[in-house]
């Protein structure tokens, strides 16, 4: 799952070279319209919606990997 | 400095009158919004004033007209049609910000003594404990969603109610009765909840828009919650027949100003700078962003003249770029003035202006005909100013009448009528008003946000391991608002004993992630730097906050 993040992290922003402790904002230093793209392609992959108050508190890579194991998202 | 006072001809009482006169605007389009699949709805004028009224016979037939009522949702059509029907029979529309934590969500409601809600479906969990019978004073909650399935009445349901009942004979609505409580984005503990009157709402309203032509079409994805998204967004276009496109959604929203090919959009910096952002990318996919800088560096460079010159051109790569966007007007925080000559070069002219919670909120904006990008332009009509020291003061029938439940707040703020906005301005030789700091702490983000930096203080002062903490805005671009909260940390020598400089830093990042959890994204701490020494202070023991900031600064270089 951390590749598929990783994957997508990239084709958005074109930052590579994420880790678990990587901080969307922090570290990045993306802005909301770049994490709701990422959030985007997340839902296109999964074919979901992530409601958008959940998108707000997805602040590290870590917390992406928990949500999604929390709701059940898998690699289809 | 006094200014010319507001036209009296679009200025309207109350907001029964203003929602009464909608209708001589007919079946023209006024709110238009689109689903997540791109699909459009319009609502004409004659629809909103219909549901409008509809809503409001039922609100009095439900014991609730003249009563204060929460509005707790994303921005939609349903959201105006609450606002409008509470406000006009009478009542007070609490607007609350949803962008808070569930917590503070909650907490505005009940201190703003809410007795109903009127609540989205993503909304719905976390108001729901308000409706416990222990915990406040609300009885009814109402669903925005016209979806089935949430066990609430939906607005919906009061809608098809109330288009079968008789009009109520209700109290006359005075100008200077209140109409809302609009919390300004600040603080963390509960921010400052504005009392706004019919007067203060509808007469800054008509003066923007004596100088400002809105044009057929407008579009705003800004919240309704916040003063600048409804009196500027809304109530500006509904004055002005303007057709609106509404959006409630940051993912679909500037897909959906491109698909409503609006003339004028309302934007606060961080959106201007997306929007700039792309339109670069679709100038690079169709092989012409080279060409694009070139001549928006000659117009810049030669003036008129090359504008003349390169008309042609102009219009193409205008009409590649933004379709049939003319304006945007830009406020909310400090605006990249290079991104507006850019803009201004391809025929889209960016219109900052200044505004805050406590007026209204507009008070000065740059008109269409003399844009100066660096300043805020000239006061608006019906507007006094003055200053204290650089301070700018404010008087005028914008201004509100106080804050709810805190006459110390007030009584400071409020002096004969001045208000004092804590922001320090000066003027040019042609009246335009520039921004050039602030006396108030705040912290503001490129999005319009704004920070308290000693609320946040006083929870990371919390930490065991803090001594002193200041909070401050640490630069991450070249103009004044690119900034994140950043805290500066003088560690408890007694508790940090014994260990190194890297597992202070360790422990303290800890600390301020689990604190990072319970605030709302925007205020999150971003950075964390650790003092030696602790911060200077005043002969009172105060601290010196510039002292803070300066040593980040100090860091940097």
């Amino acid at each position: 799952m951390l590749e598929l993040i990783s994957q997508i992290v990239s084709d958005v922003t074109g930052r590579h070279g994420i880790t678990l402790d990587t901080d969307f904002v922090q570290d990045l230093e993306l802005n909301s319209f770049d994490i709701i793209n990422i959030v985007t392609a997340f839902e296109d992959h999964f074919d979901t919606t992530i409601p958008t108050r959940d998108i707000w508190q997805l602040h590290r890579v870590r917390d992406v990997l928990a949500y999604l194991a929390e709701h059940g998202y898998r690699e289809p | 400095m006094n200014q010319t006072p507001i036209d009296s001809s679009v200025c309207y009482t109350s907001f029964y009158d203003f929602v009464a006169d909608l209708q001589r605007f007919g079946e023209a389009p006024a709110i238009t919004s689109y689903d997540r699949r791109g699909n459009r709805s319009t609502r004409s004028y004659a629809d909103l004033h219909r549901d409008v009224f509809a809503l409001r016979r039922a609100l009095a037939a439900a014991g609730l007209a003249g009563r204060r009522i929460a509005i707790c949702g994303e921005n939609s059509y349903e959201w105006l049609l609450a606002f409008f029907a509470i406000t006009s029979a009478g009542g007070v529309a609490i607007c609350v910000d949803i962008e808070q934590t569930d917590d503070i969500v909650r907490r505005s409601v009940s201190f703003a003594d809410a007795e109903a809600v009127f609540v989205s479906a993503s909304m719905q969990p976390i108001c729901q404990p308000l409706c416990a019978a222990e915990t406040g004073a609300v009885t009814t909650m109402i669903s925005l969603s016209s979806a089935p399935g949430s066990g609430l009445g939906s607005i919906a349901d009061m809608l098809a109610q109330g288009a079968l009942l008789p009009e109520p004979e209700l109290p006359a609505i005075g100008a200077q009765q209140q109409a809302a409580v609009i919390f300004t984005s600040g603080t963390t503990a509960l921010a400052k909840a504005v009392m706004l009157t019919h007067g203060n709402l509808l007469s800054n309203a008509s003066a923007a828009v004596s100088v400002i032509n809105l044009g057929e079409s407008a579009f705003t994805g800004l919240p309704f919650y916040h003063a600048y998204g409804l009196n500027c967004g809304v109530i500006c276009s509904l004055l002005s027949g303007t057709s609106l496109t509404i959006s409630g959604d940051i993912r679909t929203m500037l897909r959906d100003l491109s698909l409503s090919d609006a003339r004028t959009f309302y934007a606060v910096p961080l959106l201007l700078e997306v929007y700039w952002k792309n339109a670069r990318s679709l100038l690079a996919k169709h092989g012409r962003l080279q060409e694009a800088d070139s001549v928006i560096h000659r117009i810049n460079q030669f003036g008129r003249i090359a504008r003349h010159l390169l008309e042609s051109r102009c219009a193409e790569l205008h009409d590649l770029c933004f379709g049939s966007l003319r304006t945007v007007l830009c406020g909310g925080a400090h605006m990249n003035v290079e991104i507006a000559r850019c803009l201004d070069a391809l025929n889209v002219t960016v219109l900052q202006g200044y505004g805050i919670t406590e007026c209204s909120p507009l008070i000065s904006v740059n008109r269409p005909d003399r844009p100066v990008p660096e300043t805020v332009g000239p006061l608006l009509p019906g507007f006094e100013l003055k200053f204290d020291g650089d301070e700018i003061l404010i008087r005028g029938p914008g201004v509100m009448t106080g804050y709810y439940k805190d006459e110390a707040a007030t009584a400071e703020a409020l002096q004969n009528g001045w208000f004092r906005t804590g922001d320090l301005g000066e003027l040019d030789g042609n009246r335009n008003l520039r921004i050039i700091g602030r006396i108030k702490n705040l912290i503001v983000l490129k999005n319009g946000k704004k920070i308290s930096p000693e609320t946040i203080e006083q929870m990371i002062c919390r930490i065991p391991l803090v001594r002193e903490a200041i909070v401050y805005a640490s630069a991450t671009g070249i103009i004044a608002d690119d900034v994140k909260p950043a805290v500066s940390i003088y560690p408890d020598p007694q508790a940090t004993a014994g260990m190194s400089q890297y597992e202070i830093l360790a422990a303290l990042q800890t600390a301020i992630n689990t604190l990072n959890e319970k605030l709302p994204s925007y205020q999150q701490i971003r950075m964390i730097n650790i003092r030696e020494k602790e911060f200077e202070k005043t002969a009172s023991q105060k601290t010196i906050r510039a002292s803070a900031q300066a040593d980040s600064i100090h860091e940097k270089t």
